[in-house]
């Protein structure tokens, strides 16, 4: 085969690979950022961590949040806030520190490799 | 409260699904720490071949109906081009309320490969009954329609491979309806379309959970945490390290070429039996 579409073939074929595994480690962080707090389920994010903050600095004391399966829980929102923050970073420090790792890789096999 | 896992393992003739139990109950002790109860009809053939993985379970309970209940046969596809027609008993698992030790069970499939604590996020929810209507297909690139409804016209597909109640009204309400949609099974499946006359546990599930929305789409059950992950039996599974599973995922336009996937620290439903088993046995050595 002429070298160049060896070449062509072999980024085309790693080219997948990295797509895929970044796919992947963006599922694994969509399900790191699932918090529960009194039995209700929240997906954590920039958006639900901002409007929390706010009312804290609004001086609210509790509040109700409308859960993931569309249910109305009051929260305690000093102790929630702390808690859907360090879920927050903690998901998205892996996800940084992982996404790195691999596109370091410039093979198919060091991609297979990665943590 | 107590908590564990159910497992359901009938064995057929070529596949066995209590050395993938056991492994189920290996993982469930090295990742989770919460016991294990088997559910088999062939309690005699787990102690003559599997004596020494007893004390990877908390109970082991017989089910009746070995030679009684009737069979279904469904094709099994190693990889892409190899299948073969097999028999298998699946309907057992209605039974789940009644026979498990525990308060609050998860119960999953023997070809759920557990590689982290997810599972446990479940015990934090309020809700009685917990169950995946929605499911990542690793290759990225696949997308099944059945999975999504039951058929082109039909009700929403709800994965019986993985689910959690509690002892409640509520999730006793639901086992009502799903034994009595499992014991009428032929009517159920002409009446919602079902096109196979294989029995799934997936189509019980979902015509039972349709039937208490009040014959609607609707919010009975509760999503289990995150999404199933899982591959086809068209894939192979190629590697396996404790959290860490490398797949070789049929290639898009490509039939018979592979396309590699690992993933890490993410539980996977693999379906591919055969494939399956050969890592079990590999890792199961040393057990």
């Amino acid at each position: 085969m002429d070298k160049r579409l060896e070449k062509a073939l072999e980024f085309a074929n790693f080219n997948v690979t990295l797509n895929n595994q970044k796919r992947i480690l963006k599922e694994k962080y969509q399900e790191d950022l699932i918090f529960y707090h009194a039995g209700s389920k929240f997906t954590v994010n920039s958006q639900l961590i901002n409007f929390v903050s706010h009312m804290v600095d609004s001086n609210q004391d509790t509040l109700i949040l409308i859960d993931d399966n569309d249910t109305p829980v009051e929260v305690n929102l000093s102790t929630f806030l702390n808690e859907i923050k360090n879920v927050y970073f903690t998901a998205s420090n892996r996800y940084h520190t992982q996404y790195h790792k691999l596109i370091k890789n410039r093979s198919v096999s060091g991609l297979l490799k990665h943590d | 409260m107590t908590k564990g896992i159910l497992v359901f393992a009938v064995n057929n003739d070529n596949i066995d699904y209590l050395l993938q139990a056991c492994f189920v109950a290996k993982r469930a002790k090295q990742f989770l720490n919460i016991p294990v109860s088997l559910a088999t009809t062939d309690k005699e053939y787990f102690f003559e071949k599997y004596k020494k993985y007893r004390n990877l379970f908390d109970k082991i309970i017989e089910l009746e109906g070995r030679n009684t209940s009737k069979i279904n046969y469904k094709r099994y596809y190693d990889g892409v081009y190899n299948y073969k027609i097999l028999k298998f008993r699946n309907k057992h698992r209605c039974k789940s309320y009644e026979i498990t030790p525990y308060d609050e069970t998860i119960v999953i499939d023997t070809d759920y490969v557990i590689n982290s604590k997810k599972l446990l996020k479940v015990f934090n929810d309020k809700n009685n009954f917990l169950i995946y209507k929605d499911a990542v297909d690793i290759s990225g690139w696949r997308k099944d329609p059945e999975f999504d409804y039951i058929n082109d016209t039909g009700i929403e597909f709800y994965w019986a491979t993985c689910f959690f109640f509690r002892k409640s009204p509520e999730a006793k309400l639901f086992f009502n309806t799903l034994n009595h949609v499992v014991d009428n099974y032929d009517h159920y499946r002409l009446i919602y379309d079902v096109g196979t006359e294989t029995f799934r546990n997936d189509h019980a599930f979902s015509i039972a959970l349709h039937i208490l929305n009040g014959n609607k789409s609707g919010n009975f059950a509760k999503q289990f945490p995150g999404e199933l992950f899982y591959t086809l039996d068209r894939d192979l599974f190629a590697e396996m390290e404790a959290g860490k599973n490398t797949f070789l995922v049929e290639k898009k336009g490509y039939i018979g070429e592979y396309t590699a996937i690992c993933t890490n620290d993410i539980d996977v439903h693999v379906m591919n039996k055969f494939s399956l088993n050969d890592r079990i046995r590999e890792e199961m050595i040393n057990v």
